[in-house]
């Protein structure tokens, strides 16, 4: 499938807007979705965010817990890991130089400059 | 539960069919979870924000190549090697047992999608009952134009069933197998392009 530069690009950081968003504090799947959505569009819908989800807890960047609810049945929280904290670290420390180099290049300015 | 909540997680459940089972449970779960606490008048709007239950299931069947972990892709080099070694020339080794080990490997491994599983399979056994028929066929044929039924193979003069059959023994035992191979090679170098 074809995707614009602009859907790739967030596709390519929504795992770590998403630890981006647990680092206050935990939040359950619906939240994450209208989050995720409204600042930035960083995922199509939420058949893009349980996927992500999972695969976040897979590598151990966020665990799972439930909490009952005012009215309805209990909802499952998303909280960031130690590990997940780690790798939102990370990603921060990588971003910074990243998009500063990505900007350098789409300017046409040279690193010996 | 408001009926038009019940018809919606319906509606998303047979859409997600073809999904893994886990990655169709955390959606539905999470839905569910979602519409679970409201009225009919909320459950209608916060439906329309989710939107069609077929956008959801070709979003997340977007997701899922990378969603598997990396292990997972496909087998490490060594082990694709030694099973089309084995399903070619592993007769050789160990007669049959050789190639019935390869085949094992084959139909365990990640490397090869279900078809080419089959395909890799079956040739050994098609060649073989292909050429013992035309053996079959060439003999009865010799036999009935002669009337020496039975007597072909101590011929010295190696008649022509006694040379199909030869022909069918080295096609089964080693044309087929090195056919096999050199298919699932070329299935393997394409798949993990």
């Amino acid at each position: 499938m074809t995707l614009d530069a602009g859907a790739n690009l967030r596709k390519g950081v929504a795992e770590f807007a998403v630890l981006a968003l647990l680092r206050g504090e935990p939040m359950y799947g619906w939240q994450l979705s209208q989050q995720l959505i409204e600042r930035g569009g960083f995922i199509a819908s939420i058949g893009t965010l349980y996927p992500l989800l999972s695969r976040l807890r897979a590598k151990g960047w966020v665990s799972t817990y439930d909490e009952a609810s005012d009215s309805g049945p209990a909802r499952k929280y998303y909280r960031l890991t130690e590990g997940g904290r780690e790798a939102l670290a990370e990603f921060r420390a990588q971003w910074g130089g990243f998009s500063a180099s990505v900007d350098a290049l789409m300017e046409g300015t040279t690193n010996d400059a | 539960m408001p009926d038009a909540t019940t018809a919606y997680l319906a509606e998303l459940e047979r859409a997600l069919g073809d999904l893994p089972r886990t990655v169709a449970g955390d959606i539905l779960d999470g839905v569910r979870e979602e519409l679970g606490a409201l009225d009919d008048a909320a459950a209608r709007e916060r439906i329309a924000e989710l939107g069609d239950p077929h956008a959801i299931a070709a979003a997340a069947s977007e997701e899922l190549p990378r969603s598997t972990p990396a292990g997972m892709q496909g087998d490490p080099t060594w082990y694709t090697v030694l099973t089309i070694l084995l399903v070619g020339i592993g007769a050789y080794a160990v007669p049959v047992v050789g190639w019935i080990v390869g085949i094992v490997f084959l139909w365990n491994s990640r490397t090869w999608t279900r078809r080419d599983k089959v395909v890799g399979t079956v040739i050994l056994p098609i060649v073989a009952l292909l050429a013992l028929g035309i053996t079959a066929v060439a003999g009865l044929a010799t036999a009935t134009s002669t009337g020496q039924l039975g007597q072909e193979a101590i011929n010295p003069l190696v008649p022509a069933p006694f040379t199909f059959a030869h022909s069918a023994l080295i096609a089964t035992a080693v044309f087929a197998p090195i056919a096999s191979a050199v298919y699932l090679l070329v299935r393997a170098r394409t798949l993990r392009r």
